[in-house]
């Protein structure tokens, strides 16, 4: 990934007049900016989107037209309309509420467990350690679709329990980010000098350990943001996630689904908004854990 | 509390430690680093801790300050002001641990690097002192001050990657009186510094100990900057101190051929002509110590009464030295010798002694 790139030449930091020599333009050397740039844009754009849709959407979500299923786009319709003539635009801005709305409790939840296990697994080591990580272990070993499957079957399909599945397999994925960071930094020389001057471990993890991981964690949550929006979607794709009338940008591709050799654009528009939420997520995971290197370390 | 209180008396003891050894598991079995180390350190007073790298002489420090893993093991006893540290409670223990300050080699890797230079000055006086923040804050600047850093009220809210190697090094001195300790412990703290800030801390150290009578163990492995500084200096070979000496002695009349060998191995300005003279055979550590004198193997003035036992430590003039021949002094030794090539060793250290003195 570009940005991934750009990080690294960072490090190894060439002298000033190589790096033109080796890229050829300051457009290029820009380029990572750029993306992060424009990816903000693009998030920022559609949570407005998510927020504002009831202003923006040109019809009712829901409401049929059932003369013209299947309807190229038009001028009426500028991304078309779906089996039951409903228009795509105002569903996809729709949908962006529960698409988003999703993930961001399923990241909540998921740091707000996961966060505290993770500390507790890697600070009290022995015997607590063990079990909370085979604890997540077990929770690994089930394929995550799978398990949210089983869970979605025993509590009923709706998007409440398809989140609450989806939130079960997120815990041990933060669980674990923070526990192996957690060991790492805990061997750094200056915890061990706080522990030298008798600071508590409460102290030392709290006000020490924490911050200094912090960067690692927002951008591992950025991500699983992305990835939990993509499990969910799939789950909604399945029929296991919204129901009708609900509507996220999952059901609209397997609702598209059936009629797609009739036409495309049911299915091509919902993929577009899931990709240009995800990459752009990439994106920014990407640039937190590079744009905040150089604080302390090398400023 | 016992810790701040130290008198400005030079005899008043303050650090001492009496037949300590550690060990450290090592792939399941206890292997020692540090094996009956004797030491004294009083009010104002700067010890020198020397040795190569597995000495054991970082590990001594480590034993005192209670920063060895955890499954080490540790006989004997760390006397701080006469209370023994190894048979306090967790809870005394706690308490009793601001009085042991400690600075490493590396300071950017010891301080936290998110922590603006305030918060790592004030962090002990408010957890340890219960100072408020603006109390706090003006102890900071004024322990700037005495560390010698300019313009201290800008360089508080500094972040240790905006400052020098050698500034953070005040820094990190400046963090470790905060709490004002009884002791300071200086883990090889001037050895990544370039000459000039190592001569800058050091004086730090120096008007520290008069003016605070602190207490300084001074761990290095430059011999000549011990001796330069240090009111006695413990030579360390092999997890064991092999001579104990005060004043210049060490320089000028080493009596354990492995001081001699440290002092004869180091280059001089005046003789550009030959190879640096060096010591015979590898350093080792306490674990792989022959038995006997652990120097034996190495030593260009063996005797037959060196294998059997570890020699006791041997009353020499201003000090002692774990050598059987500790009394003869290195002319005599080098005079003595039947190992031919080894004797221009002895003799650098005999010119050494004169041109010093």
């Amino acid at each position: 990934m570009t940005t991934t790139n750009s990080g690294l030449d960072v490090l190894l930091e060439p002298a000033e007049d190589v790096r033109h020599k080796r890229y050829g333009s300051r457009l290029l050397r820009a380029l990572p900016k750029v993306v992060v740039g424009v990816s903000i844009v693009v998030l920022v754009a559609i949570v407005l989107c998510a927020i504002f849709a009831p202003l923006l959407a040109p019809y009712s979500p829901n409401a049929p037209d059932l003369l013209n299923p299947y309807a190229a786009p038009s001028a009426a319709h500028l991304f078309g309309q779906d089996s039951a003539g409903r228009d795509i635009l105002s569903r996809l801005l729709f949908g962006a509420r529960l698409s988003l709305l999703g993930p961001t409790i399923v990241i909540l939840i998921a740091f707000a467990v996961g966060v505290p296990l993770g500390f507790a697994a890697a600070y009290s080591g022995g015997w607590a350690d063990i079990a909370i990580s085979r604890v997540f272990d077990l929770i690994f070993a089930f394929p995550a679709l799978l398990l949210a499957i089983v869970i979605v079957a025993t509590f009923g399909t709706s998007f409440y329990s398809a989140v609450f599945a989806v939130t079960v397999t997120y815990i041990p994925l933060m669980g674990r980010v923070v526990r192996s960071a957690c060991l790492v930094e805990r061997q750094k020389p200056y915890v061990e000098a706080c522990r030298l001057q008798g600071y508590g471990s409460w102290r030392i993890l709290l006000l020490h350990v924490a911050p200094n991981i912090g960067r690692i964690l927002v951008s591992q949550t950025t991500l699983y943001f992305a990835y939990a929006l993509l499990d969910l979607a799939a789950l909604s794709f399945l029929g296991l996630g919204a129901q009708p009338p609900q509507i996220d940008w999952g059901s609209m591709l397997e609702n598209a689904n059936q009629g797609v050799f009739q036409s495309a654009t049911g299915v091509i528009f919902p993929a577009v908004a899931i990709i240009l939420l995800v990459v752009p997520l990439n994106f920014v995971a990407d640039w937190i854990l590079e744009y905040n290197r150089g604080r302390g370390e090398f400023r | 509390m016992t810790g701040p209180t130290a008198s400005n008396d030079p005899r008043e003891v303050v650090l001492a430690l009496k037949r300590v050894s550690t060990s450290l598991r090592v792939g399941g079995r206890l292997r020692p680093v540090v094996i009956d180390v004797d030491l004294e350190v009083g009010a104002g007073e700067i010890v020198g801790l020397v040795g190569e790298s597995g000495s054991g002489k970082s590990m001594t420090a480590r034993t005192i300050a209670d920063a060895l893993p955890p499954d080490a093991a540790v006989s004997g006893e760390v006397l701080l002001h006469g209370e023994n540290l190894l048979a306090m409670n967790r809870r005394r223990r706690r308490e009793v641990q601001p009085s042991i300050g400690m600075i490493f080699q590396d300071p950017r890797a010891f301080i936290d690097p998110l922590w603006r230079v305030e918060d790592h000055l004030t962090e002990g006086l408010r957890v340890h002192r219960g100072l408020s923040r603006t109390e706090a804050r003006a102890r900071a600047i004024e322990l700037l001050n005495t560390v010698g850093i300019d313009q201290p009220e800008r360089r508080i809210h500094q972040y240790p990657g905006e400052m020098s190697g050698g500034m953070l090094q005040r820094v990190m001195i400046a963090g470790a009186l905060s709490v004002e300790p009884a002791v300071l412990l200086a883990d090889e703290a001037t050895t990544a510094l370039d000459v000039t800030t190592q001569a800058g801390i050091v004086r730090l150290l120096d008007r520290l100990r008069r003016e605070r009578g602190l207490a300084v163990l001074f761990i290095t492995h430059d011999l000549a900057l011990a001796n330069a500084i240090c009111d006695r200096v413990c030579v360390m070979y092999a997890g064991r101190i092999v001579e104990v000496r005060g004043g210049k002695r060490i320089f000028d009349d080493p009596r354990h051929p492995y001081t001699m060998g440290l002092l004869a191995a180091r280059p001089k300005v005046d003789s550009r002509s030959q190879r640096l003279p060096v010591i015979q055979g590898t350093p080792i550590n306490a674990m792989d110590a022959p038995q006997g004198c652990p120097f034996h193997p190495r030593c260009p003035y063996v005797l037959p009464e060196c294998l059997p036992q570890v020699p006791p430590m041997i009353p020499v003039e201003g000090g002692a030295a774990r050598c059987v021949r500790a009394e003869e002094g290195a002319a005599r030794l080098s005079a003595s010798s039947h190992v031919g090539e080894q004797t221009d060793v002895a003799l650098a250290v005999s010119e050494e002694g004169s041109e010093c003195s």
